[in-house]
């Protein structure tokens, strides 16, 4: 007979099960798993700071992450991170999703991400209701939809979301409520979602680029109730243009104008390569030099557009002696040179471009301008126009968990 | 300050698509007390049913084991009289 101990058939047939167990009762037992990484969302330094989600941007020339904390000193940049995609454009879906992994890893984000969508796959619609309890403006506003669908779009096959601009009754003697519609294809949200699920991140959220913009200018208290502000969002690949009315949006329309389309038209008509255009776009901007002759049909377009849009406007408020009091710049293209005073002498109002990673245009509702503990990046000081809309998404988040 | 509302395109049939756990919880959380309770009142009986087998089966072993030593005592008491009475038996047939 063997000297072995008999065989454990037991622990033979069960032993993939190889985390440690500590026998609590006759019952029960503890599995002791291996402890998890603390979530950047979580509070810190004894639950004197609340993290935002991160805010994470797939742009088509660079990706975005920005993160905010609130703590009893005011805001904090908890992290800040640039990282060019291919200018063309061009960059495939894989090489994308390859770049966002990367990013995240880098900077070690996880957890649920709010993120945005450029407006060319966005439908801005209007939508003008009756005075009613604001309880049943969903109800009214998905029974207009329904009525008046985009073309080529069936209902279940779009998701919406909306901004009802209840402006104040007494002082307006408005008897309408204006409800500005945020339609998207279902797929292509799906796709994003996608996007995102790939690099095990969870996204709670998806608002529209210009959206953000308007809300990062609104959370740092630079347009004030009282008047009429014109937001030109310049974007690398679209733009747009939005009439802020009482602090409503009240109307949001896409541009033609872009910034890569600037560097395209100068690199066609002085036949450089398309690296020293932009680089000439970014020293001479709309001055009158050597890009003037390419990019001044582009830039008289843009004004007329925003003449148009201003029409448009005071058309619908009734009034045609309606003027707007500001026009404010912001996104990556928003620093053109000289872009800003051209704007200023053809329209005759003031013009301000909105950098959100000056201090001064941080002093937001927290009182306090934010602070980041490390030195920025060169890359994010260089491109630090072009973080509105990431801004716009993380102070967003801030809101929801305060 | 005027704040504007946070937008969000995500379908809400995907916002709101919960565990399976928490669906079940959402609107019959009497019954999810009542499932819990139930539960911890059940392993809790079962602890004390086992306990008390487990105290029984302990007397038992120690009567056992009293019940053994008494058996070896008689056993050796035994055979020491068996002894004494072959002894007896025979200093009887010498006389």
């Amino acid at each position: 007979m063997s000297s072995e101990s008999p065989r454990n058939l037991v622990e033979e047939i069960f032993k993939t099960r190889t985390v440690n167990r500590k026998r609590v009762s006759s019952l029960f037992s503890r599995m002791e798993l291996p402890s998890t990484p603390e979530t950047p969302s979580q509070e810190t330094s004894g639950g004197k700071s609340v993290n935002t989600s991160p805010a994470v941007e797939v742009g088509s020339t660079a990706m975005r992450i920005l993160q905010l904390a609130k703590t009893s000193h005011g805001l904090e940049i908890v992290k800040i991170a640039y990282r060019p995609l291919d200018p063309e454009g061009l960059t495939p879906t894989t090489t994308i999703q390859d770049s966002l992994k990367k990013l995240i890893e880098d900077y070690k984000i996880t957890g649920p991400v709010v993120a945005s969508l450029p407006l060319s796959k966005i439908q801005v619609l209007s939508f003008v209701l009756p005075h009613m309890p604001e309880g049943e403006i969903e109800q009214a506003t998905t029974w207009k939809l329904k009525s008046n669908l985009p073309q080529g779009q069936t209902f279940r096959g779009i998701t919406f979301d909306y901004v009802p601009c209840v402006f104040p009754q007494r002082r307006l003697n408005h008897k309408e409520i204006r409800v500005l519609v945020f339609v998207a294809s279902k797929p292509i949200v799906m796709e994003h979602i996608k996007l995102f699920q790939d690099c095990s991140l969870k996204l709670i959220a998806v608002e529209p680029k210009p959206y953000a913009i308007l809300k990062a200018l609104m959370w740092f208290g630079r347009i004030r109730e009282e008047e009429i502000v014109l937001v030109l969002y310049l974007g690398a690949s679209q733009s747009s243009v939005t009439i802020v009315y009482h602090g409503y949006p009240f109307l949001m329309q896409p541009l033609s104008i872009s910034g890569r389309g600037l560097t395209q038209v100068i690199a066609n008509y002085h036949r450089f390569d398309l690296k020293k255009a932009e680089e000439i776009k970014k020293q001479e901007g709309s001055a009158k030099s050597i890009c003037w002759p390419a990019i001044s049909s582009q830039v008289e377009n843009l004004v007329f557009d925003i003449e148009h849009t201003l029409r448009s406007f005071s058309h619908l408020m009734g009034s045609p002696s309606l003027t707007f009091h500001r026009i404010l710049l912001a996104g990556g293209s928003s620093d053109l040179p000289h872009l800003a005073t051209f704007l200023a002498d053809r329209l005759s109002v003031p013009v301000e471009v909105f950098n959100p990673l000056n201090g001064a245009g941080l002093s937001g509702s927290t009182g306090s301008p934010p602070r980041f503990k490390q030195e920025l990046a060169p890359l994010v000081k260089e491109n630090a126009v072009s973080f509105c809309s990431v801004l716009g998404l993380a102070a967003g988040s801030i809101d929801d968990k305060t | 300050m005027i704040k504007l509302k946070n937008v969000n395109l995500i379908p809400k049939e995907i916002l709101e698509r919960d565990p399976f756990f928490k669906r079940f919880c959402k609107g019959r959380r009497v019954y999810a007390v009542v499932l819990i309770l139930s539960l911890v009142v059940g392993s809790l009986a079962q602890e004390i049913t086992l306990g008390i087998l487990k105290w029984n089966l302990t007397q038992s072993k120690r009567k056992i084991q009293e019940a053994k030593i008494k058996l070896n005592q008689l056993q050796s008491q035994h055979v020491q009289l068996q002894k004494i009475k072959d002894q007896l038996n025979r200093e009887s047939l010498q006389t």
